[in-house]
């Protein structure tokens, strides 16, 4: 294959990964639009024998596995909609490699496989995210929107996330979330089964990081989609842009002054 | 040289080998290099650059450890010494000992000053960051 040919193949190639990622991204979107404009509908029924209702409602009975099940769902989308644009980076390098050994006919891995691996370790994060919200809903700690009506848990949960921002884990878990190449090049590992255990690694440096801000959609309400954005963006900002460390710190600062505020109000 | 971060590519190289290097050796270490036979590091940064030029230059190493000096005619040169005791500017000598290093287990560290300009690119540092090492990467799965 000529040079211009190959390189004409990887540009094409990496377009293909890049809107897969986009459309998955998309599709994650849309679907927890659907989902907030259907409990907002539901809502204002007021008619606490729809299907799925519950979900949207403090429900102080007793969960039943498919309503801990729906809410699984809910949070694995979520997690794909706002973790896949700050993965993309990392998603978008290993797959270089592959495609690179594609066209010149050596052995390869699908992408697919590595991702599949970094999403794992995002559902089992929305298993755990699940459980807890089944929990305050039963202890009426949210609101029918999903939010914290304590003003504890919400001041604390605040005070918590911005506490770890300045943790040494979550400085390691950053530098190694922020530098694709450098993760790559320490832990390589070939085939399949390779592939998604560093699927599984980068998801759980990512995990490291971002768990507690994860945690404040309890605050403003888990589906208020404002607030959903605002994170996914503020996630993004802290792993890409040049100095995004920096900037994380600072906004654990801010978090821990609005945790403060809230919790002194409440006193 | 990579204006940004590695990853975001587009990196530039240019490459300087001795003059006695024959065309099929040149050819051979391309491939190396630009990660085309595979291997890591070179098959995961040999797509962050292009490579804008290819010297013949007469390379010369002097010295020793990390004291060593190299240099290339009309190019540049690289310069190391010791860490520095900062009161009475003794040599003060750091070795660093990595079992479980990937790139390399033992190190002389100390301090490196040097600067290289070939095709258009260019770059300088002075009393950096300066290891002399074996390299060592086995790329065992």
């Amino acid at each position: 294959m000529s040079e211009a040919a190959f390189e004409a193949l990887l540009r094409r190639d990496r377009v293909i990964v890049g809107a897969a990622l986009a459309a998955l991204t998309i599709a994650a979107w849309l679907y927890l639009l659907h989902l907030a404009s259907a409990m907002s509908d539901m809502a204002m029924l007021d008619m606490p024998t729809m299907p799925g209702m519950t979900i949207a409602m403090p429900a102080l009975h007793r969960w039943t596995w498919v309503e801990v099940g729906a809410l699984v769902v809910m949070w694995g989308v979520m997690m794909i909609a706002m973790m896949t644009p700050a993965a993309a980076p990392m998603i978008l390098m290993f797959s270089a490699i592959h495609r690179r050994r594609t066209a010149e006919g050596r052995p390869a891995v699908p992408t697919a496989i590595f991702v599949l691996g970094y999403l794992v370790v995002w559902t089992i994060y929305s298993v755990v995210a699940a459980l807890a919200q089944a929990g305050l809903h039963s202890a009426a700690m949210l609101s029918s929107a999903m939010a914290a009506t304590s003003p504890l848990l919400a001041g604390g949960l605040l005070v918590a996330a911005g506490v770890f921002q300045w943790t040494p884990l979550k400085r390691a878990c950053l530098a190694t979330c922020r530098s694709p190449l450098s993760f790559l090049m320490i832990g390589w590992r070939e085939g399949r089964c390779g592939a998604f255990v560093m699927g599984l690694r980068h998801g759980l440096y990512c995990l490291g990081c971002c768990w507690a801000v994860m945690a404040l959609l309890f605050v403003a309400g888990i589906m208020n989609l404002l607030w959903v954005a605002s994170i996914a963006v503020a996630i993004l900002v802290e792993k890409v842009v040049p100095r995004g460390d920096l900037i994380g710190r600072l906004a654990g600062v801010v978090l821990v002054a609005a945790g403060v505020l809230i919790l002194a109000r409440a006193s | 040289m990579w204006p940004k971060a590695i990853h975001e590519s587009p990196g530039k190289a240019a490459f300087i080998v001795d003059p006695a290097t024959t065309d099929k050796q040149v050819e051979a270490l391309s491939q190396i290099f630009t990660g085309q036979v595979g291997g890591m590091p070179w098959e995961l940064l040999g797509p962050t650059f292009q490579v804008v030029g290819l010297l013949k230059k007469k390379i010369t190493i002097e010295g020793s450890g990390r004291k060593s000096t190299f240099r290339i005619d009309g190019v540049g040169e690289g310069r190391g010494d010791a860490l520095k005791n900062p009161v009475t500017g003794e040599d003060h000598i750091v070795n660093v000992d990595l079992p479980t290093g990937f790139i390399w287990k033992k190190g002389e560290a100390g301090q490196g000053s040097f600067r290289a300009s070939a095709a258009d690119l260019s770059v300088e540092f002075n009393k950096t960051n300066w290891i002399y090492y074996q390299y060592d990467w086995s790329n065992a799965a």
